[in-house]
């Protein structure tokens, strides 16, 4: 296993959990109305799907935030380091 | 020992030459004649195939292309067959009559001796065959172009399968599959229009499926794949192999006893109703392709059996469908909005995959598919098939000079033949009804679903990353090389070797004239001097005369001066 996969894997569960966390988020309200006009699925099956989404997202969210977390935290500190070096001692 | 090589070598070229000279003349006779005498079959028998096509002539007229198509892959036996069976899924290639004829094509073919059959399970078991099995039923219980299939008990009392592949069936196909590509090279070069579906990558990956049908160690693994894969399904039965005792040329598998499910006339001796088994093929085929990517290419009503107490049983996984993960989005796309009947959403999802040519009409081919989709969208939903559905949906998209991946193809056709079979065993099945609200779903399901898209991203920058560490570097050394001078750039023409063979052709046409020129003009001379005898004079004459018919038939071949 090469460090580049590591890191991989790190950052692509950061991005899941922080992409679940903005979708769990946001309304999506638009969505599920224009699948209602569509007439592809009934509105229990919506409501079902919805659900099943739903959950999918906060066990992704909840999965990565630790890496999440840790790759914000990482980012501040690299943003902190360049300002400090920007402004000088 | 060189001589020992170049004898079976000897014998090799000799078998090939017969198959060329088999295949040539069924083509000749069923009036491909052209074909035939323009690829590698020319070398071998023109003069006989020319023969037997003008002999033929009346009766090809009277048959259809399509017909003579299926006739011609009928007497050239297993690997054409499976050729033309294959041919009958690329609608977006053939017309839809020739499609018609060739899904006609039947695998059943006569059995082999069951000497053959006791040969190779005795090599598998290492020559104790009769400390493993019990019995082995003489006669077949099913016989295909690739193999047979034998019923048999073992020393422990288990029922079992054997299935033994056909002798000489892989040297065959070889033979079959170079004779293919000359064929694929020909009409690539020949037919207008054929040449943008790339004929012999088709045969390239045909001979890649048929090869990979032929190693039974890959069905082996196929049928442990697909179990796992539905081990959470108590509907249905895959058989077990037993992977000490088979091969490359054997499968050693539990035997599945049950009916085959088109064959059932009385339902109320099972515990399930046709409804309930049309919905469950349905599901488990919608589950192996977009869940699983790996799904069951052949399933036809044969490999599908209904056990005595109602389970479900799936055979043959020789011929197995993959999708690519980064195909899934693409595939789901395009069948969403074909079931959807959405044409904004079908021609995004082909202009996505990249499967438009550079010149392509978006706004006609817009057109069509909604003119085409307005036609299904008057159907009730009760009356709707799916088969005819995504049929017409190719065609339209054919009338595009779009090539359809093989894959979707693969899965098109699954989809329609499970459907044939749901309607066979229950007129009322309402295909749509089934697949739309699942296909919706796993199509929401994945644009929300974080994980494959954050992954995709993660690795186009981890690719990019890459490729800027090397950049600085090799610009760099382009750089020193352009000042010292010593930058080379290759230029390829694709074309170079046809535009050097007919620069030849021309160069010779013109010596051949100017040799013929000399040659009457100094016959000439010497007949009026008298100098020599006058017969070498006339032998000027002759010379220079057949120098110019050469000439003459080189002008005429190419087609004008």
């Amino acid at each position: 296993m090469s460090y580049r996969f590591i890191w991989k894997k790190i950052a692509s569960k950061a991005l899941s959990s922080a992409v679940a966390k903005g979708l769990l988020t946001i309304n999506r309200q638009d969505l599920w109305e224009q699948v209602a006009r569509t007439e592809s699925l009934t509105p229990q099956q919506i409501e079902k799907l919805r659900g099943e989404i739903d959950e999918a997202l906060r066990k992704v969210e909840a999965a990565g935030r630790q890496e999440r977390d840790l790759v914000v935290k990482a980012a501040r500190e690299l943003v902190a380091q360049v300002i400090k070096g920007v402004k000088g001692p | 020992m060189s001589t020992i090589t170049a004898f079976v070598h000897m014998v090799g070229g000799y078998r090939k030459l017969r198959r060329y000279k088999a295949i040539a003349s069924t083509l000749a006779m069923h009036g491909f004649g052209d074909i035939a005498t323009r690829t590698g079959a020319r070398r071998v028998w023109r003069g006989f195939m020319k023969a037997v096509t003008l002999g033929h002539a009346a009766d090809v007229e009277a048959l259809t292309t399509g017909e003579r198509m299926r006739r011609v892959c009928e007497e050239l036996g297993p690997t054409f067959i499976k050729f033309g069976q294959m041919l009958a899924n690329r609608p977006d290639m053939l017309p839809p009559d020739v499609i018609r004829e060739l899904s006609r094509l039947q695998d059943a073919v006569p059995p082999f001796p069951f000497e053959r059959v006791r040969q190779v399970v005795d090599k598998a078991s290492g020559g104790r065959a009769s400390e493993v099995f019990q019995t082995i039923d003489e006669k077949p219980i099913a016989a295909a172009s690739i193999a047979q299939v034998h019923r048999a008990v073992l020393k422990s009392g288990e029922v079992v399968a054997v299935k033994v592949k056909r002798p000489d069936i892989e040297r065959t196909a070889r033979q079959d599959l170079a004779v293919l590509a000359d064929i694929a090279d020909y009409l690539a070069e020949n037919v207008k229009g054929l040449g943008h579906f790339q004929p012999r990558r088709v045969v390239e990956e045909f001979a890649r499926t048929l090869m990979q049908e032929m190693d039974f160690t890959i069905e082996v693994r196929h049928l442990e794949r697909f179990a796992a894969n539905f081990a959470d399904e108590p509907a249905v039965r895959i058989p077990k192999p037993y992977k000490e005792l088979c091969s490359s040329d054997l499968i050693v598998m539990q035997y599945l006893g049950g009916v085959k499910v088109t064959d059932i006339t009385d339902w109320s001796a099972y515990s399930v109703t046709p409804k309930e088994i049309a919905d469950l093929g349905t599901k488990l085929l919608l589950r192996s392709v977009f869940e699983h990517r790996f799904f069951h290419a052949d399933p036809h009503p044969g490999n599908f059996l209904i056990a005595p107490d109602g389970k479900v049983c799936l055979l043959d996984f020789g011929m197995m469908g993959t999708i690519e993960q980064t195909r899934l989005e693409e595939m789901l796309s395009f069948m969403v909005g074909l079931v959807s009947y959405d044409s904004a959403m079908l021609v995004e999802s082909i202009l996505e995959a990249g499967l438009a040519p550079e010149d392509l009409d978006v706004r006609g081919l817009k057109r069509d598919l909604e003119a085409m989709m307005d036609r299904y969208a008057m159907v009730s939903i009760e009356r709707l098939r799916i088969e005819p559905l995504i049929r017409d949906a190719a065609e339209a998209v054919f009338r595009h000079r779009i090539a359809l991946p093989a894959d979707l193809l693969g899965v098109g056709r699954a989809i329609s033949v499970m459907e044939g079979i749901a309607r066979r065993i229950y007129p009322q099945f309402n295909p749509l009804q089934e697949i739309q609200p699942y296909l919706v779903s796993l199509f929401l399901k994945h644009a929300l679903d974080p994980t494959t898209q954050s992954e995709r991203l993660v690795d186009l920058v981890s690719d990019w990353m890459l490729a800027a560490k090397d950049l600085p570097k090799d610009a760099s050394d382009v750089l020193r090389k352009l000042k010292k001078g010593e930058l080379t750039v290759r230029v390829d023409n694709r074309h170079a070797k046809e535009e050097m063979l007919a620069a030849n052709r021309r160069a010779n046409r013109l010596a051949g004239v100017a040799v013929a020129g000399v040659g009457v003009v100094a016959s000439y001379l010497l007949l009026r001097s008298g100098a020599v005898c006058d017969y070498v004079a006339y032998a000027g004459f002759a010379a220079s005369f057949v120098v110019s018919l050469w000439v003459l038939s080189g002008i005429r071949r190419s087609g004008g001066m």
